[in-house]
């Protein structure tokens, strides 16, 4: 009974050790990853996404569609979109397997770093008012009838003031805005009125882009999923 | 009887239906776990191995039949045992326990339906579900104590004042025997593993109002501990858990114990963790015993076929739980999903529906083909029922052990959660105790700690269990030799129960 005993034991020992043995001796480095996500799917430019614990960690993030690119866990967050690449910093102090997801920008995201607006449902005749914020200046606003997404517009904000106090848009019958393209400055005030017997739902961004041709969740874009990023413990 | 029950089920598949909405990824709680490392696993499966014949080695020099181990009696000790004897310790754990259950249901129905800004989801699918598994496992059956329906239910009978020696107004069949709970727990089993919505909190309040309702109209038809025994899911489940705990209860007066009849099955002198008893007893014939882990699993019982099947639903769940991360499971949806382009619903919800019910069949079906092997090398008389019946409480160590090592990250990082939500159960912004505004700390728990914690407890569980499955054999087989050879196909579907076990956790995690 005593030497069985001796020698379980004595595995048991031996198996914690060599476990214990595989742990990686390297110093912590700085790794940048690049990713590119091109139609919800993410381009690895020949990196692997495993990083050590403790490793300092820049996370470089191209899209070619506007949206929310979401680290878990850690929980960063960067708008992105076509143009030039958004990166952040982090350490890696925690290990564990982090998804990471982008919701495309809907109507919920923030496009252009900009504030977003989304209208009530309008009747025939009702109007729906956005002011200018100071911080939109120099963008070009996208917005879309949320009840037909075949209906968009836009709104450019001048940088230089007094370009128009006041625009009105009216949404008119065949699906489409009039006029379509406005140029507004910081503090003008938009306002869309429904023509139309439809109703309409005028809100900030894009249409919501239905790859699946299956219909979006009404809470929050959904979230397409495109990878993880491993941090292995040192 | 049975047109409230099925009545009962309806109404709860219609709720389900009415509530169906959004997808929600299985499960509640994002979860970060790094999979086992391939040199981990293959040192995993091989100590598993090397370590199964080190215990049968044990046991071939071994020839006394006798089984005892040694008790300590809590209640004796001073200090602690008369805080444990005070009813006063048990009525305050009463009324927070309420309390607690109360606010997932109001949090629930009334606070914010979001699942990471609710105290519901986050509680009961972590906290409670999870830790619950835990401490019934490795301390003891505190959800006697605990349950809601249970002090409830009492409450009720105090305040109505009913005899409650007097017969309950239906006897209950004995014919059902477990199945009930069975039948319960898989619904529930259900709901974690499948339903989509399970993580809403509307959703959750619902399906713990309706449990409820079940829960407290079983007991007072039935009376309380006929339906907490063979109706009470979790009661029946944690059970199972906590005969692999350190603790037991005891009544040492034999006449009380044959008098509580099948109810508690008197295996030896005393009856051990039959609470119906317990609560029976003068004091000095009340025992609260420390003994050694895993003894309870050992003790002769009378298994009926449902409690069996029970037990490896239970076994068939915990492993489906994690099979469900893998990329093979994955891979399953994908196909399925092409091919069920035209089933109604949501067609995950279908294709999990049919996993959660086909992984249970197949584990029962392997069980009873590895107990006729067993039957067939101990030359026994007994049938392959009977065998399947004595042994199946020996794998309860492994899906113990399995489900420690599955969720142990889980509820040590998103369990951090209930931190914010305790100062904010309803998601309206408030602050409370000044905790909400906690983040979770990621490196709580390291992923080397989580590899070496699973991986030590995959293979600690398969040695317990191996042992447990010795001393049944050595009481139940004609003769040392037969129990012996009885025990080589009990060995190989112990170590392919703890290789799937291991392999699952060395899978890359999906979604």
């Amino acid at each position: 009974m005593n030497i069985p005993k001796i020698l379980l034991f004595a595995l048991l020992a031996a198996l914690s050790l060599s476990i214990a043995a595989c742990g990686s001796e390297s110093e912590p480095e700085h790794r940048t990853l690049n990713l590119e996500v091109s139609e919800g799917v993410i381009n690895l430019s020949g990196e692997e996404l495993r990083v050590t614990q403790g490793d300092t960690v820049t996370v470089s993030v191209a899209s070619d569609e506007h949206g929310l690119f979401h680290l878990h866990g850690y929980d960063h967050e960067v708008p992105v979109g076509p143009g030039e690449a958004a990166e952040f910093t982090f350490n890696a102090s925690a290990s564990g397997r982090f998804n990471f997801t982008f919701h495309p920008a809907g109507e919920e995201a923030v496009v252009d770093h900009g504030t977003l607006f989304e209208s009530d449902i309008l009747e025939n005749g009702q109007s729906f008012t956005f002011k200018i914020t100071d911080d939109l200046a120099g963008h070009e606003i996208v917005y879309h009838n949320h009840m037909n997404h075949e209906m968009t517009g836009s709104i450019s904000v001048s940088e230089i003031s007094g370009v128009a106090d006041f625009v009105a848009i009216d949404a008119l019958a065949g699906g489409a805005f009039s006029p379509l393209q406005v140029m507004v400055s910081v503090s003008s005030t938009v306002v869309w009125t429904n023509t139309v017997d439809e109703h309409q739902r005028i809100a900030s961004g894009p249409p919501p882009e239905n790859p699946d041709g299956k219909h979006e969740h009404e809470e929050g874009g959904e979230e397409v999923d495109l990878g993880a990023l491993d941090v292995y413990p040192r | 009887m049975k047109a409230p029950k099925i009545f009962a089920i309806a109404l709860i598949f219609l709720v389900l239906a009415l509530l169906a909405s959004p997808a929600y990824a299985h499960g509640f709680g994002q979860r970060y776990d790094l999979p086992v490392p391939l040199n981990m696993f293959l040192i995993g499966a091989g100590a598993t191995v090397a370590l199964s014949f080190v215990v049968i080695g044990l046991f071939v020099s071994r020839r006394g039949v006798e089984f005892r181990y040694p008790r300590l009696n809590l209640l004796r000790v001073s200090v602690v045992g008369p805080v444990l004897s005070r009813s006063a310790l048990n009525a305050a754990i009463g009324i927070v326990s309420v309390a607690v259950f109360s606010l997932v249901v109001v949090a629930g129905l009334f606070g914010v339906n979001e699942p990471i800004d609710n105290f519901a989801p986050t509680f009961v699918w972590i906290i409670w579900w999870v830790g619950m598994g835990y401490i019934t496992a490795l301390v003891g059956n505190i959800w006697a104590l605990l349950n809601p329906w249970k002090i409830t239910y009492e409450w009720a009978e105090k305040t109505l004042k009913r005899d409650e020696a007097k017969p309950p107004r239906f006897q209950y069949p004995e014919r059902l025997d477990v199945w009930p709970a069975a039948l319960l727990f898989f619904m529930f089993a259900w709901t974690e593993n499948v339903y989509s919505g399970a993580s809403r909190p509307f959703n959750l309040a619902i399906l713990v109002i309706a449990y409820s309702v079940i829960t407290w109209a079983g007991m007072a038809a039935f009376g309380k501990h006929q339906w907490l025994r063979h109706g009470e899911a979790f009661t029946v489940l944690f059970g199972f858990f906590s005969r692999f705990s350190p603790t037991e209860v005891r009544v040492t007066d034999r006449n009380l114990c044959l008098s509580c009849g099948v109810a508690c099955d008197v295996s030896e002198p005393d009856c051990v963790d039959c609470y119906q008893c317990f609560e029976q007893a003068a004091p000095e014939h009340r025992e609260l015993n420390l003994r050694p882990f895993a003894v309870g699993l050992t003790l002769p019982r009378r298994v009926s076929t449902a409690t069996a099947a029970f037990v490896v639903l239970a076994l068939a769940t915990v492993t489906f739980d994690g099979f469900q991360d893998t990329p093979t499971w994955a891979n399953i949806q994908k196909t399925a999903l092409d091919l069920s382009e035209n089933w109604g619903g949501n067609p995950l919800d279908t294709i999990g529906t049919i996993g959660l019910v086909f992984v249970p069949v197949l584990f029962a079906l392997v069980y009873l083909g590895f107990s006729w092997g067993i039957r067939r090398l101990g030359q026994t008389q007994t049938s392959v029922a009977d065998v399947a019946r004595v042994f199946v409480f020996s794998l309860v160590p492994i899906a113990l052990a399995y489900n420690l090592a599955h969720f142990i990250s889980l509820l040590i990082i998103q369990g951090q959660l209930i931190i914010p939500l305790v100062s904010d159960p309803f998601g309206f912004g408030w602050n409370i105790l000044g905790t909400a505004d906690y983040r979770l700390n990621l490196n709580a728990i390291n992923a080397r700690i989580v590899w070496y914690i699973s991986v030590s407890a995959i293979v600690v569980g398969h040695i317990v269990s191996v042992y447990v499955a010795h001393i049944i054999s050595l009481r139940e087989m004609p003769d040392h030799a037969s129990a012996l050879r009885s025990q080589y196909p009990m060995l190989a579907l112990m170590v392919s129960y703890t290789a799937t076990s291991l392999w699952i956790i060395a899978q890359p995690i999906v979604g």
